[in-house]
Formats: structure tokens, C-alpha cells, sequence
């Protein structure tokens, strides 16, 4: 052994005893930094001690599942999202829902057959098949207004997808230029894992990295992201259906699953067909009520006249505003006379029972939503603790300990002082040799 | 939960902060149910529960407006039968009257007098015959006329029966009498036969023994319209009671499934909030030290 390796030796385990305090510290300053990877250094003997990478302690095949779920959850969290919404448009049961509107109609045709020459009573069923058809008209409305606001979300969201795609892109040139094995790529790495997670969380697709370290990011077989480019997406819609296209061809990109994937399933199956079952429930209302005042005679004696026109929630109107166009009377007028029974009003009083009336339609939807939006809200809860397990996971394997981290500082402390004290003791050794040494009889 | 051996800083405080939400969302669910009295807030809450509170609801406005119904009808009927009354007692006096007149000790004075109270009981009886409920007279059918009866006693009305639903399967209860249902019709109703009695009380007293058999059948019509109405009545009054039932049957059943069940709700929001203060100071407890604690 040379004289000089005992020094060479200290000083290597001093210089590595450092970095690996530096990477506790890192690891310490990065405690709540979401998507970070906890670092270890990877020490080897050689002459002393080397530094021979600082690994960065994550497993792929965990990364891979919390994209895939992180995908699926985000698709589930808007289904439940929306259901819950929508549902807000049909608050049921209470007393501001359509049920009760409708019970008031109904109830207002029986106060006129009670009284058929009551004005009061038929004036007053006017106003209330208004409050009906105007909370139709409403109820439509917010249904569009939601379709818009999750077309402004969804572009939002392709905006920012975009965005996440090419920092990938970015960060694979990046890293195929870097040093692996170092802090500075670790960090690279991190930042490129944690815009793939966001990405997958957005819109989905297929994540591989290959063995250059390289992330390659694709959509039902179309690259998204490449080694060094990516492709960007845009919104488009065309004939009332949205998609997601390729901004190159206008090709539609194939997103199954993500947030994205929830909003094009909200914009162009849920929410239409909502506003569909919704629509059934105005035509029931325009049709029975229509057919009912066509079989009787109004006030004057004339054959009833349609009382609503319009067979959408969004279009449905009441059609008469004078009272006496309420056909209560079965009985045609005698001698030009009208007749002042209340049969047909009585029938029109019993339409909340009939079979494929607007009552029974409504109430199916409003509880057909109750079970799809409970549905939907189990599935995301079910999903949510699926996700959060994977995350425990990763974390377990990944997340830094504030404990762990401050046991090593110790070790590598100690470590350090351990090794300047060899490095006292070889100097101090030598110190003897070469200055006591060889002075016998001086 | 997954068996985890390592537990970072971090996914520490994530899971107490997920499970003290948890805790935190069902308390305010519980919260919302005290507070608003209501078990459903909606209809996800309980579909199912959604589906009887609407149907109860909308048979409770049925029900409402059948006991609407009834009670309407009540009191059409009760002011036909005071009318039916008095018109009954009306008759029974020209009986007596036309009785009076039949003796021929009776002088000729004496009978114009008689026929003198026979007019007046007959304008008396047209005032009955032309009686109102809310402005409609009771015994002119569903005509859109203002009376019963013309000044010379004649019918014009019609014959429209006016009914009024009383159950969900459509049954309905007549709540009036037509005019010749209580007075006769025709050439004998009650008006021509009492012109004709009056007639004959002035100038030939000897039809009037076949005035009477005629006038007996006006009454005989009259005590059944009388009959006629109070039965309605007492089928109005059991429907009344029966009505009254299942309002009551009903409001117990929505009570049941639309109302907070209080002292349940209460009872679990305590469990929760004991829970959630058991969570919070185990959080306080976990969170709290780490090794820099108790490195010098």
C-alpha cells in the first residue's frame, strides 16, 4: 500500500459522505413536492469509497397502474360530477320541483270543475300550466348552459393536454442529453413522470418508456408524443357532436378514458339524453292536455283549442292567456248556449294518473337519474380508494420519510466524522514518521 | 387498506386528512338531514325513497282535492235539502188548503180566499224551486241560465246531472236535484198543478177531488227528492270520514319516508362527532413528533 492512500482513502469517504448528506438534504427540502422521487445514493467500495449513482426509487409497473386508474378516475369523477349537476336541475323531491307544479295544475282543473263559471279558478289554471311550461322552459335551458360549459372545459382542458404533451417531449430531449444516474436527471425524470401522470389524468393513452429513457405517448395507436415532438389536439364540433381531432388531419383522436373522455361522453350522450327524457315529459303534458280540452267546450260554447303548443321543454308554451278558453264542459252548447259542466275539466283533473302521462314520465326520469347518479357517485367513491391505495403504494416506495431522511443525515454525519478522524489519525501517524523518526543521537 | 412497510411523511398525513374528510362529509350529510327535517335531500340520496315521496305527494293533491270535492258537495246538497224542505212543507199546506176548499159547506168567498193562498204558496214555491248555491240555481242541471223556473212556473233548465270525483278511480257522487225530479215535470209538475187548484178552488170546486190524487204524486215526487238528497248526503258525509282516513293514513306514510327520523339522525351524528374528534387528536397525535424531536 502506498503512503499516501490512507489520505486518498479519508478524503474519498469524506467527498462521498457529503453528497449523500446533500440527497437527504434534497430529499428533506422535497418532503411535500407532489411527483417527487426519493433519491438514495448508491455507494461502492473501490479504493475508499465511490459514489456510484444516486438512484431514484420508483417502480414502473406502479407508475404505469396510477396512470391507467388515474385516467380512469378522472373519467368517473365527471360522470358522477355531471349526474349530480343534473340533478340539481330536477330537485326532487321538494317543493320547487315539477311534480308539485304539476299537482297544482291538476288540482286547479278540479277547481274549476267544482265551479265551471268561477273565473277566479280558470285564470288561475292559466297561471299555473305558465309556471309549469316556464319551469320546462328553464329546466332546458340549464341543461344547455351545462353542454356549453363542459364544451369551454374540455377545450380547456385539450389546451392544456397540449401543453403537458410537448413538456414531455421538452423533457425527452432533455433527458437523452443528460447524465443518468445523476440528481440533476432524477429531477428531470420526476418533472417528466409527474406532466405524464397529468397528461393521462386529462386524456388517457398508452405510456412507454424504452430503454433509452425515452417516454412515448399514444392514443389508440397514434403517437402523441415522440422522442423529441409531439402532436397537438384541438375541439371540434360538427353536427352537434363534439370531438377531440388531431390538429394535423382533423383525424378524431381515439380518447377512451381521462377527464376529457368523461366531458365528450357528457357533452354527446349525457347531457342529450337527459334533455331527451325531458322532452317526453313536455310532449305527454302538450299532447294529454291537448287531447283532453279538443273533447270538451270552453266557456263560450266553442270546441276547446289546444292549450300548449310545442312538444320540447325548451318550446313548449301555453297558448291561451284568457281563462274561458278552458274546455271544462263535456257537453256541447244547446241553442248556442254554452253549458256550465264540469266533466272535462274533471277528466283534465285526473291526468297526473294516466298511464304515459307527463307525472308518471317524469317521475321515471327523476328516479332513473337518482339510481345513475348514486351509481356514478359509488363508482368514482370505488375508484377514488382504488386510486388512493396505488398512491400509499407509491408512496411507500417513493414518498420521503422525514424520519429515514434524518436517520441517514446521522449515519453520513457520523460517517464524516469518522472518516476526519482517520484522517487525524493518518496524519498525525505520519507525522511521527517523518518528523520523530531517525533523530536518534541528534 | 394495503399493507404498507414503509410509510412516508407525506402519504402519513394524506391518509388522516382522507380519512378525517370521510368522517367530516357523512357528519355534514348527517347535518343536513337534522337541519332540514328531511331523510331525502335528493333523489340519489334514495331513489327509491324519491319514487313513494312523489307518488304520495301527488295522491296527497288528489286527495286533497276529492275532500274539495266533498265538501263542496255537502254544502250544495244541505242548501237543496233546506230547499226540498220547505218546499215539502209548502205542499203539504195547499194540500190541506185544496182539503178545505173540497167541503161544500165551504162559501165561494171562503175558496177565493183559498185560491188567493194557493198563489201566494205557488210564487213562494217558485222562489224555492229557484234557489242558489254560489250564485248557480240549484235545480237547473249544468245550464249556464240564471234560474230554474221562468215567471210562469215553466222548466229552463237542462238536464245535466252536475257530479263530482270522489276517489282515484273515478267515482263520482251527484251533488244536486233537477227541477222535475223534486217538482214533476210536464203538464203535472207542481207549478201547472197549482195554477190548476187555484182554478178550480174559484170556479170548480168539484175537480178538485181529482186535484188532490194529482197533487198526492207531486208529493210523493217531492218526499222522494227529499229521501233522494239525504241519502246523498249521508254518502258524502261516509265518504267524508273515509277521505279523512287516508289523508291521515298518507300523511303517516310520507311522515315515514320523507321526514328525518330525529332521534336516529341525532344519535349518529354524536357517533360521528365522537369518531371525528377521536380522528382529529390521533391525527394531532401522529403528525406531531418526528425524529428531529428528540435528535440534541
Amino acid at each position: 500500500m502506498a503512503t499516501w492512500t490512507g489520505i486518498s482513502t479519508a478524503l474519498s469517504s469524506l467527498q462521498a459522505q457529503r453528497v449523500a448528506m446533500d440527497i437527504a438534504g434534497q430529499n428533506i427540502a422535497n418532503v411535500n413536492t407532489p411527483g417527487y422521487v426519493r433519491q438514495r445514493v448508491q455507494l461502492s467500495s473501490g479504493l475508499g469509497v465511490d459514489v456510484s449513482a444516486i438512484q431514484r426509487l420508483q417502480s414502473g409497473v406502479l407508475g404505469d397502474r396510477a396512470r391507467t386508474e388515474g385516467a380512469r378516475l378522472g373519467e368517473l369523477t365527471v360522470t358522477s360530477t355531471v349526474l349530480n349537476e343534473i340533478e340539481q336541475v330536477f330537485p326532487e323531491p321538494s317543493s320547487t320541483g315539477l311534480a308539485t307544479k304539476l299537482d297544482a295544475l291538476w288540482s286547479g282543473f278540479a277547481d274549476v270543475a267544482r265551479d265551471p263559471s268561477n273565473a277566479a279558478a280558470r285564470i288561475q289554471v292559466v297561471e299555473q300550466a305558465n309556471v309549469v311550461t316556464f319551469w320546462l322552459n328553464d329546466a332546458a335551458q340549464r341543461l344547455t348552459d351545462m353542454s356549453t360549459d363542459y364544451k369551454q372545459s374540455l377545450a380547456n382542458l385539450v389546451t392544456s393536454a397540449n401543453s403537458y404533451a410537448e413538456e414531455i417531449a421538452d423533457l425527452n430531449i432533455a433527458i437523452s442529453q443528460s447524465v443518468q444516474g445523476t440528481s440533476d436527471t432524477n429531477s428531470l425524470l420526476d418533472q417528466r413522470s409527474y406532466a405524464a401522470t397529468q397528461l393521462s389524468n386529462a386524456i388517457g393513452g398508452t405510456f412507454t418508456i424504452d430503454d433509452a429513457n425515452i417516454m412515448r405517448v399514444a392514443l389508440g395507436g397514434t403517437t402523441l408524443v415522440g422522442s423529441s415532438s409531439y402532436a397537438a389536439l384541438q375541439v371540434n364540433t360538427t353536427a352537434g357532436t363534439t370531438s377531440v381531432q388531431w390538429e394535423s388531419n382533423d383525424a378524431t383522436a381515439a380518447i377512451t378514458s381521462g377527464t376529457a373522455s368523461g366531458y365528450l361522453d357528457t357533452i354527446n350522450t349525457v347531457i342529450p339524453e337527459w334533455t331527451a327524457s325531458l322532452n317526453t315529459v313536455a310532449a305527454a303534458l302538450t299532447s294529454k292536455v291537448n287531447t283532453a280540452q279538443a273533447a270538451g267546450y270552453d266557456l263560450d260554447g266553442i270546441a276547446g283549442a289546444a292549450m300548449f303548443t310545442g312538444t320540447t321543454a325548451a318550446t313548449i308554451a301555453v297558448a291561451f292567456s284568457d281563462g274561458a278558453g278552458i274546455a271544462a264542459s263535456t257537453i256541447a252548447p244547446t241553442g248556442g248556449v254554452a253549458s256550465l259542466n264540469g266533466s272535462n275539466a274533471d277528466t283534465m283533473s285526473a291526468l297526473g294518473t294516466v298511464s304515459g302521462g307527463p307525472d308518471g314520465l317524469y317521475q321515471s326520469l327523476v328516479v332513473s337519474l337518482g339510481y345513475s347518479t348514486q351509481a356514478a357517485n359509488q363508482s368514482a367513491q370505488t375508484q377514488e380508494s382504488f386510486n388512493s391505495s396505488i398512491r400509499s403504494q407509491i408512496d411507500s416506495e417513493s414518498g420521503v420519510n422525514i424520519d429515514e431522511e434524518m436517520a441517514n443525515l446521522l449515519t453520513y454525519q457520523r460517517a464524516y466524522e469518522a472518516a476526519a478522524r482517520v484522517l487525524t489519525a493518518i496524519d498525525e501517524a505520519l507525522a511521527t514518521l517523518i518528523n520523530r523518526t531517525g533523530l536518534v543521537g541528534r | 387498506m394495503t399493507t404498507i412497510g414503509r410509510m412516508s411523511s407525506s402519504s402519513q398525513g394524506l391518509q388522516n386528512m382522507d380519512s378525517v374528510a370521510g368522517m367530516q362529509k357523512r357528519m355534514a350529510q348527517l347535518q343536513e338531514q337534522v337541519s332540514s327535517g328531511k331523510a331525502i335531500q335528493r333523489a340519489s340520496d334514495n331513489p327509491g325513497g324519491t319514487q313513494s315521496v312523489m307518488t304520495l305527494r301527488a295522491e296527497h293533491a288528489r286527495i286533497t282535492q276529492y275532500t274539495k270535492n266533498i265538501d263542496n258537495g255537502l254544502l250544495r246538497l244541505n242548501t237543496a235539502r233546506t230547499q226540498v224542505d220547505s218546499i215539502n212543507d209548502q205542499l203539504l199546506k195547499v194540500r190541506d188548503l185544496v182539503i178545505q176548499g173540497q167541503s161544500s159547506a165551504v162559501p165561494a168567498n171562503v175558496r177565493s180566499a183559498l185560491a188567493a193562498q194557493v198563489d201566494v204558496l205557488r210564487s213562494s214555491l217558485l222562489v224555492a224551486a229557484n234557489g242558489d248555491f254560489a250564485g248557480r240555481p240549484l235545480f237547473a242541471g249544468a245550464t249556464s241560465g240564471a234560474t230554474a223556473y221562468d215567471a210562469t212556473g215553466a222548466f229552463v233548465g237542462d238536464a245535466n246531472a252536475v257530479s263530482t270525483r270522489v276517489d282515484d278511480s273515478g267515482s263520482t257522487v251527484r251533488i244536486e236535484l233537477n227541477g222535475p225530479e223534486v217538482f214533476g215535470s210536464g203538464a203535472t209538475d207542481a207549478f201547472a198543478l197549482l195554477t190548476t187548484i187555484a182554478a178550480s178552488l174559484r170556479s170548480a170546486p168539484a175537480d178538485l177531488a181529482a186535484n188532490l190524487v194529482t197533487l198526492d204524486s207531486v208529493i210523493t215526487t217531492a218526499r222522494g227528492a227529499q229521501a233522494t238528497v239525504l241519502s246523498r248526503i249521508n254518502q258524502l258525509n261516509e265518504l267524508h270520514d273515509v277521505t279523512a282516513d287516508r289523508e291521515l293514513g298518507l300523511a303517516g306514510a310520507l311522515n315515514a319516508v320523507e321526514n328525518t327520523d330525529l332521534a336516529k339522525a341525532v344519535m349518529e351524528l354524536t357517533t360521528q362527532q365522537t369518531g371525528y374528534q377521536a380522528a382529529l387528536y390521533a391525527t394531532a397525535k401522529v403528525m406531531q413528533p418526528s425524529l428531529m424531536d428528540f435528535l440534541q
